[in-house]
């Protein structure tokens, strides 16, 4: 399969009479973006709001971040299944708006608590918490929405994903018909023979637990499938969209399942040094350990079927679905498969306590994404979007304070995305 | 000037050899021995103003009341570092330095070493000393000692010390976070394809035993006991009064069962970050089986339900908090007589 990624960036961002990318300035209709929000019939109230790289400002209740794409040749659209029916996609041509991103901030309607709720996220613009997230150098559209009265979590969830993939697929016309910036090319296939290059697979493990802890496969919810085979470049066209919610540190919103760090590195050295022939789907958090074990071993069975000479394993969350991965790189070893797995650590704030939930010795290759398990002091900003108080830390959204890192959007993502490493002292 | 005080044994103190073992502590001004070689090492930002010097065995045979005694000089001498050894792969007297520099961290002083991979004080020590890979024998004197007096310098100075691998000492048993040259994803693969190929890699993060807890001997008559119900379940009454957190729990409570036989939706509500409550909400006895219990009461099976339960969220739990938690729990029940417990885990 053959992707062309076209890229166009946005090198400054702002409101204007018309929706138009001119000589790198991008600007944004409000009032029709806020048309196209307000279609969704259960959003009462929608407002928009640019957060600049660099700015004193600071994003709060951040839920999923959308990169701005536009399929311009080949079958299905971007996000299928959510827009238009599920044609696979991952051929023909692509265009994305590089260097924006669409960032959703909202409360939902109904109070939730223990484990599925969303939980805060927040993004700072600059200070000490921007180096830890993409999204600090990203022009930021914020969508702010509220939902219409006496609408259900679940409505509202489903209402504002609907109304931001339109809010992106708006942004991303603005590509057409003008000349991109870069246009990469992405061609891999399972069939390939590599000239004798070893045979790479990434075990993509990604979030499916329940309501604000999951991931739409083609649009559709999905808590409880086996591993499964998908092809990197379906990634690139929006196939996996996030309604994750639950740990803003380690989860995966939609931009960066479109921007895979993991896909774009072994597709740098694909055709060189590796040969990448494909992507193993699974999810972590299997209940019971029979369940756990069965995902791991069938993810690590069609990696075999693909003759994988190694693997890379990445999860989404972390904790118990550490256990759900770190079975996954014991199956893929025992049938011969090198494997190396990349993870973010625990370890607690002084760094002494266990770094991952469970000990398995097969896993002797390890990269670390860091420590998410520490504290962060953040300044005040002059600026906050989204809500004018933390309810989670108890404090004004401006104010400075200090944060776990697990708030702190992206800062732990298991992608491997940052240069962020938990090293021993 | 930083002041530092080198602690050696009888044979590099100049006493005697094997047959002086039993040499007790004693002290001199200044530097002897190969604190000499340290001393110019420390060129002059630092000083030894006084070597500490006691035999491998006496120091065995009398190790109480040879620390307490360098802890008591210490206290007078008030050094800005301690540096110990280095005692390559010598084990009485990689001990020796290891114990040193533990009570010497222990009043605050940063302490260094030198000792050999093999060296058994290297795992009993390296969480309070910094401590240098060595050679396997004095033959490597002169280069250790230059490493150990940069790392004294930098501790005396208290300055933060760099990563392990970087600064070169035996990691102390505590990782943070630092930023690398590349990013996790280009780690990765070209960690995979050094695997793949055959040649050599690095992990970057080595698996760890977890430390096996030995269980407590069973009870020999539960008919007569007191049973407690523990649970980290995070199940507490309505409203979580104790406000203990969902997830990365720094808080526990304990809450009163009496006149409960059955719990239900409307006694007990739990707020647990890492499962789906509802199946606990729905009826909470599944977490905290006080139906259970009260049967087993009835039938005599046990002596008594302890008419109170304790309760924290497990969930994302640092090990080192949950085991203060648990001793503060463990202490409560204790002192209340109770000899067994049923703890409920998810």
């Amino acid at each position: 399969m053959r992707l062309e990624l076209a890229s166009f960036l946005a090198r400054e961002v702002r409101f204007g009479s018309r929706m138009r990318l001119e000589h790198g300035v991008l600007e944004i209709d409000r009032q029709k973006l806020l048309a196209s929000l307000e279609r969704e019939p259960a959003i009462a109230w929608a407002d928009v709001a640019l957060a600049e790289p660099g700015e004193s400002a600071r994003v709060v209740h951040v839920l999923d971040a959308l990169e701005p794409r536009l399929k311009v040749d080949g079958p299905g659209q971007v996000f299928p299944g959510l827009v238009g029916p599920p044609y696979t996609v991952g051929t023909g041509r692509t265009s994305r708006l590089a260097g924006v991103a669409l960032l959703q901030s909202a409360l939902f309607p109904e109070p939730a608590d223990g484990l599925f709720r969303a939980r805060e996220a927040i993004v700072d613009m600059s200070g000490p918490a921007a180096s830890f997230s993409p999204f600090a150098e990203t022009h930021n559209l914020v969508v702010m929405a509220k939902g219409q009265a006496g609408i259900s979590n679940v409505e509202f969830d489903a209402a504002l994903r609907r109304a931001s993939v339109q809010a992106a697929l708006l942004l991303a016309e603005v590509t057409r018909d003008q000349e991109p910036e870069t246009v990469a090319t992405y061609d891999a296939d399972v069939g390939a023979t590599g000239d004798g290059l070893p045979r790479m697979v990434y075990i993509d493990q990604i979030h499916a637990q329940g309501l604000f802890a999951r991931t739409f496969i083609y649009g559709h919810d999905s808590q409880d499938f086996l591993p499964t085979l998908i092809h990197p470049n379906e990634l690139m066209d929006g196939a996996l969209v996030s309604g994750n919610y639950v740990y803003g540190a380690l989860k995966t919103p939609t931009w960066l399942h479109c921007n895979n760090p993991m896909i774009e590195s072994l597709y740098r050295r694909h055709n060189a040094d590796l040969s990448f022939v494909g992507v193993v789907l699974s999810k972590g958090h299997n209940y019971t350990f029979a369940l756990k074990e069965r995902s791991a071993r069938y993810a690590a069975h069609l990696a075999a079927m693909l003759h994988a000479d190694g693997v890379v394993v990445t999860q989404e969350g972390g904790g118990n679905a550490g256990i759900d991965a770190l079975l996954t790189v014991k199956a893929c070893e025992e049938l011969g498969i090198k494997t190396v797995f990349i993870t973010t650590e625990m370890g607690g704030l002084r760094g002494i306590d266990q770094p991952l939930v469970d000990n398995m010795p097969e896993a002797d290759a390890i990269v670390s994404d860091g420590s998410y398990e520490k504290m962060l002091t953040l300044p005040a900003m002059e600026r906050a979007i989204g809500d004018n108080h933390i309810e989670e830390y108890g404090v004004g959204a401006t104010e400075g304070f200090e944060i776990n890192l697990t708030h702190v959007y992206c800062a732990a993502n298991q992608l491997g995305r940052q240069r962020t490493q938990a090293v021993a002292f | 000037m930083l002041h530092i005080v080198h602690y050696i044994n009888q044979f590099f103190g100049g006493i005697g050899g094997e047959e002086k073992a039993d040499a007790p502590l004693s002290e001199r001004a200044g530097a002897v021995g190969p604190g000499r070689l340290l001393a110019m090492n420390l060129a002059n930002q630092a000083e030894i103003v006084a070597t500490l010097i006691c035999g491998d065995n006496y120091m065995a045979e009398h190790e109480p009341e040879v620390l307490e005694a360098i802890r008591t000089r210490l206290g007078e001498l008030k050094p800005d570092a301690l540096v110990a050894g280095p005692a390559f792969n010598a084990g009485r007297y990689g001990m020796s330095c290891g114990a040193v520099c533990a009570a010497a961290d222990g009043l605050g002083i940063p302490a260094v070493t030198g000792l050999y991979l093999e060296n058994p004080a290297v795992e009993t020590y390296r969480g309070h000393a910094v401590i240098v890979p060595t050679g396997n024998s004095a033959a490597g004197m002169a280069n250790c000692l230059g490493h150990m007096a940069r790392l004294a310098l930098k501790v005396a100075k208290q300055e933060p010390l760099g990563p392990a691998r970087e600064e070169g000492y035996f990691p102390r048993g505590f990782r943070l976070n630092t930023l690398a040259a590349t990013s996790g994803a280009e780690r990765a693969v070209t960690m995979l394809l050094a695997k793949v190929g055959g040649k050599p890699f690095e992990t970057e993060l080595r698996m760890e035993r977890f430390e096996g807890v030995p269980p407590a001997p069973h009870v020999s008559d539960l008919s007569k006991a007191l049973v407690a119900l523990v649970t980290e379940a995070g199940l507490f009454p309505p409203g979580n009064p104790d406000r203990v957190e969902s997830t990365q729990a720094t808080r526990w409570g304990h809450y009163s069962l009496a006149g409960l036989d059955d719990l239900t939706e409307t006694t007990h509500h739990a707020i647990h970050g890492g499962f789906d409550n509802h199946w606990v909400n729905d009826d909470p006895d599944r977490v905290l089986p006080v139906d259970a219990m009260r049967a087993l009461e009835r039938e005599g099976a046990i002596g008594h339900l302890y008419p109170e339960y304790c309760a924290t969220v497990g969930n994302g739990g640092s090990p080192e908090v949950m085991r203060r938690i648990g001793t503060e729990m463990a202490e409560r029940l204790n002192a209340a007589g109770v000899s067994a417990v049923v703890l409920t885990a998810t």
